[in-house]
């Protein structure tokens, strides 16, 4: 099923209400009615009875498609999948925690328009270079990210050097918004808020404090770190899966986290 | 009514209004299978907020990115990219 939302550029929370007679795998997805490759969530769940899924949109399109499926049936008309029931979809405020941002430092006012613009319009823009309004911050937006003509997996990388960002148009189109939030925010970190800028889990937690204090989704920062562990599943990246998912949690829990 | 008790009223109205629209249910409108459609989409009418960035020609020299502060980790000779 697929329903159209007027979300009028609007920053707000989906909440999407669901029933079924049984365990069923229910699919969620919000895109852009107008924008292609410009997706807000794309999220799965095994629901049995009730349940609620909140959809946070620090950005949201003028038009939203919200399709509603199982998963396991694919995407169908009302009618034709008794195995659910869209019971109501509605918009709710969204909870941001601006405080924990230090939008003092204008680097970091400065990178979170920039990288939001660029994360929004990265499915329907070409190839090349971007800056933003400042020319502080510069983004390649490669086809692939190559080495010595071999393709790299990952799908951002920064120059620790001199701060120049590259992306992977290849990877970053299969994206949502959020995902490509929480990679670039993690990149900026490196330089411009670590203290060692070498240390992955000191970017990692200093990427997401901004990340989760927009009001981004908490399941598509895992989502997206856990999708980059799995293409190098080392002991390093294990760690760093599990002191994020515990940043996250004490984040939700407003407990202060301190990277030892 | 004095005027100090309009002004309770007006805030009272004025937050009943905001809690109704901000949890208000939304009217179903099922639609068939639709993809956007890249050609009639034109960002330019986006609001300031999420207009796309600013893309050099290509050709054009690039701009340096902003340096956060001098440090150690600055001197090196070869690039060095974090990939993570």
């Amino acid at each position: 099923m697929i329903y159209t939302i007027p979300t009028r550029y609007e920053e707000l929370t989906l909440v999407i209400k669901v029933y079924t007679n049984s365990a069923v795998n229910i699919r969620i997805k919000v895109i852009d009615a107008d924008q292609p490759n410009t997706t807000f969530t794309n999220r799965d769940k095994i629901v049995d009875g009730e349940s609620i899924f909140f959809v946070r949109m620090p950005v949201s399109p003028k038009t939203a498609l919200v399709y509603v499926y199982n998963e396991d049936l694919g995407n169908l008309p009302s009618g034709q999948d008794k195995s659910f029931e869209v019971d109501s979809i509605s918009k709710e405020m969204l909870e941001k925690k601006l405080d924990v941002i230090d939008f003092g430092n204008p680097l970091v006012r400065s990178f979170v328009n920039f990288c939001t613009r660029f994360c929004y319009n990265a499915g329907s823009m070409s190839s090349g270079t971007y800056v933003s309004d400042d020319k502080k911050f510069v983004i390649k937006y490669l086809p692939i990210i190559e080495d010595n003509g071999q393709e790299q997996t990952t799908p951002a990388r920064i120059e620790l050097n001199t701060g120049m960002i590259e992306v992977s148009k290849k990877q970053f189109i299969e994206f949502t918004i959020p995902n490509r939030m929480a990679i670039l925010l993690h990149e900026f970190s490196h330089v411009y808020l670590n203290d060692n800028q070498d240390d992955e889990v000191e970017a990692d937690l200093n990427g997401l404090l901004i990340y989760l204090g927009l009001g981004y989704p908490r399941i598509e920062a895992f989502e997206v770190f856990a999708s980059t562990f799995m293409n190098a599943p080392t002991d390093q990246n294990k760690m760093r899966f599990d002191k994020i998912k515990n940043f996250i949690d004490n984040f939700e829990n407003h407990n202060t986290y301190m990277y030892e | 009514m004095d005027k100090k008790n309009l002004i309770y009223l007006g805030v009272g109205v004025l937050l009943v209004f905001v809690i109704y629209n901000s949890t208000k249910k939304i009217e179903l409108k099922e639609v068939t299978e639709t993809q956007p459609d890249n050609k009639n989409f034109d960002n330019s009418l986006l609001p300031d907020n999420i207009q796309p960035p600013l893309r050099i020609d290509d050709g054009t020299p690039i701009p340096t990115p902003v340096k956060k502060n001098f440090t150690l980790n600055l001197i090196g000779v070869y690039p060095r990219f974090d990939t993570a």
